[in-house]
């Protein structure tokens, strides 16, 4: 599957607003282009926000936390900036605080899925353990689940890397824009992440 | 007369001057943990009250809720916040189950739609929006324990129109 | 070579984005180290594979409901920023503005219609019920019927497929930081 251009507006049919003309609307209060902005991201955010923690019912909860602060942050975000940057940066820093919490909150005593705040979530799953347990979307791929299991022995911060280059096609600016983070530490995750990942696939191909 | 009964309804709707209408109170709950078995009733422990023959008629016209024996483990009474998660502790001083509700939207004169969700030793193992009832009881039949099943009534007590 | 220039180059020639400058430097690279060659076709492939089996979207389950919920939040927001009077007023007009969730939990109703969890079907369709009511699973083993009274409104929710609970369970202790975070929240807003 190529990856999305990371692009926003890419894929639109004439006709539909772009991003900043949405949000230009948004600034000024209009609730359904918030929504349609949503519409238009919550598959790019669900999926990046799932690939990282691995729990789908903390990926509702936390995807619709992304879009809330989005929403409070809007009146802030400049025209010049690129929409999907900023709202993955959104999201990584929603990510990187449920790490956070799940890290302190569970030393010692559970290991299990940490619950996350906010209202009611309608998750279909929550996976108990975020090692190595098979995304739904890759259940019928063997490979797939070998890809999740090579996936999940890297750091988040190196997994977050592969996922923004290899899945959303971001370029290494924006990467390092996503992440806070300097381009040089961009190239060097990139290359760790799949320097690990070529050996961990490859010899998994080869004992087949 | 009037004068004391606009100040006791402001009262018992908890109007809210403050900052947060969210937090205003428009109703309560509830929620109470039954043993039910057919075993033997006083495996529920000491903790385990004989549940008003009331009670157990209205559960025995459910058929899968129908056992010889039920006890009566533990009550709270939660408000229900207009905005707000708001949760039931009915195995108080125990966390292991809890109910977490809130509301979604009215829908008529004593009836809410909620969103609740069972929890168990942290997690959240599922989650449904019904519509609740004054007056009427909800029955969510849950794990087994001790020979027999755990039972978690969920009844609207007050709603503020 | 320095071995940072080294990676970084190994980087952008798996993305296919080496200059021509960049593409000599490495060729001298390689011709110095046999094995990389090997190393960065694998890379290669390694990408196409993670390109072909991990999407870039998915939608959240029950995608209308998604939003409706966030839309919720984002009216209670904007709520939450008006002067109290009008703040008040609101609270009468957010009765109307759930009126499509409703209607989205209707239509949910009518495509639905069977049980979660029936027959290794996906878990993620609500069980349908005259009174609208859905039920979302964390699990795959678990199942529920939904029993209606007589006027229609649910009476009960029967849950199946939960681990027991061990007959150990006292439910006599607290043991500090058990408590779930947004519990924790829940209760600092409530009495904060």
């Amino acid at each position: 599957m190529a990856p999305v251009g990371a692009s926003s507006d890419a894929g639109l049919s004439e006709g539909e607003p772009s991003d900043h003309e949405l949000i230009k609307s948004c600034q000024s209060g209009d609730t359904r282009a918030f929504e349609t902005l949503v519409t238009r991201h919550r598959g790019k955010v669900y999926a990046m926000v799932q690939n990282m923690i691995k729990n789908e019912a903390d990926a509702w909860d936390l995807s619709q936390e992304v879009f809330l602060k989005v929403w409070k942050a809007l009146p802030k975000f400049e025209a010049r900036a690129k929409f999907s940057t900023w709202l993955y940066r959104i999201a990584h820093n929603v990510v990187y605080d449920w790490l956070r919490k799940r890290k302190i909150d569970s030393a010692g005593e559970f290991d299990d899925t940490i619950l996350s705040e906010g209202s009611v979530a309608v998750g279909s799953m929550t996976t108990p353990n975020q090692d190595l347990r098979p995304d739904r979307a890759l259940e019928d791929s063997e490979l797939g689940e070998e890809i999740n299991a090579a996936m999940a022995t890297l750091s988040a911060e190196h997994r977050e890397t592969i996922l923004l280059r290899e899945v959303q096609g971001f370029d290494y600016k924006e990467i390092a824009k996503a992440m806070d983070c300097s381009l040089g530490t961009v190239m060097s995750r990139l290359y760790y992440a799949r320097k690990k990942l070529q050996i961990l696939l490859t010899d998994e191909q080869r004992n087949y | 007369m009037k004068p004391l009964l606009i100040v006791t309804f402001l009262c018992f709707i908890n109007v809210s001057f403050g900052d947060d209408p969210g937090k205003d109170k428009i109703g309560s709950l509830r929620v109470e943990m039954i043993f039910a078995t057919n075993e033997d009733g006083d495996r529920a422990g000491p903790r385990g009250k004989v549940t008003p023959e009331a009670q157990v008629m209205a559960m025995k016209e459910i058929e899968p809720l129908r056992f010889k024996y039920y006890r009566t483990l533990g009550v709270e009474n939660p408000e229900i916040l207009r905005s707000y998660e708001s949760w039931a502790t009915p195995l108080r001083p125990s966390k292991e189950m809890l109910i977490s509700f809130e509301p979604l939207k009215r829908e008529g004169r004593g009836r809410i739609q909620m969103a609740l969700a069972y929890w168990q030793s942290k997690r959240k193992l599922f989650q449904t929006n019904p519509t609740l009832v004054k007056g009427k009881s909800l029955y969510l039949l849950e794990p087994e324990w001790r020979g027999g099943r755990l039972i978690i009534q969920v009844e609207l007590l007050e709603l503020t129109e | 070579m320095n071995k940072e220039i080294t990676d970084e180059l190994m980087v952008k020639w798996v993305d296919h984005k080496l200059t021509a400058t960049e593409q000599a430097e490495l060729e001298v690279i390689l011709l110095e180290d046999s094995e990389l060659a090997g190393e960065l076709s694998a890379m290669r492939s390694v990408k196409a594979k993670i390109q072909k089996e991990i999407p870039a979207s998915v939608e959240p389950p029950y995608p209308d409901f998604f939003n409706n919920q966030l839309m919720r939040k984002v009216m209670l927001d904007q709520v939450s920023r008006l002067p109290k009077e009008k703040a008040k007023r609101w609270w009468k007009s957010l009765q109307w503005a759930w009126a499509p969730a409703g209607a989205m939990a209707l239509v949910l109703a009518f495509l639905a219609g069977q049980r979660l969890g029936q027959g290794g079907e996906s878990i993620t369709r609500p069980v349908a019920t005259s009174s609208l009511t859905s039920v979302y699973f964390s699990e795959d083993s678990l199942n529920a019927e939904i029993i209606p009274d007589a006027e229609g409104d649910v009476s009960a929710i029967i849950v199946t497929g939960l681990s027991a609970i061990s007959d150990d369970a006292s439910f006599a202790e607290i043991k500090k930081g058990e408590l779930p975070v947004s519990y924790q929240r829940a209760e600092a807003k409530r009495f904060h």
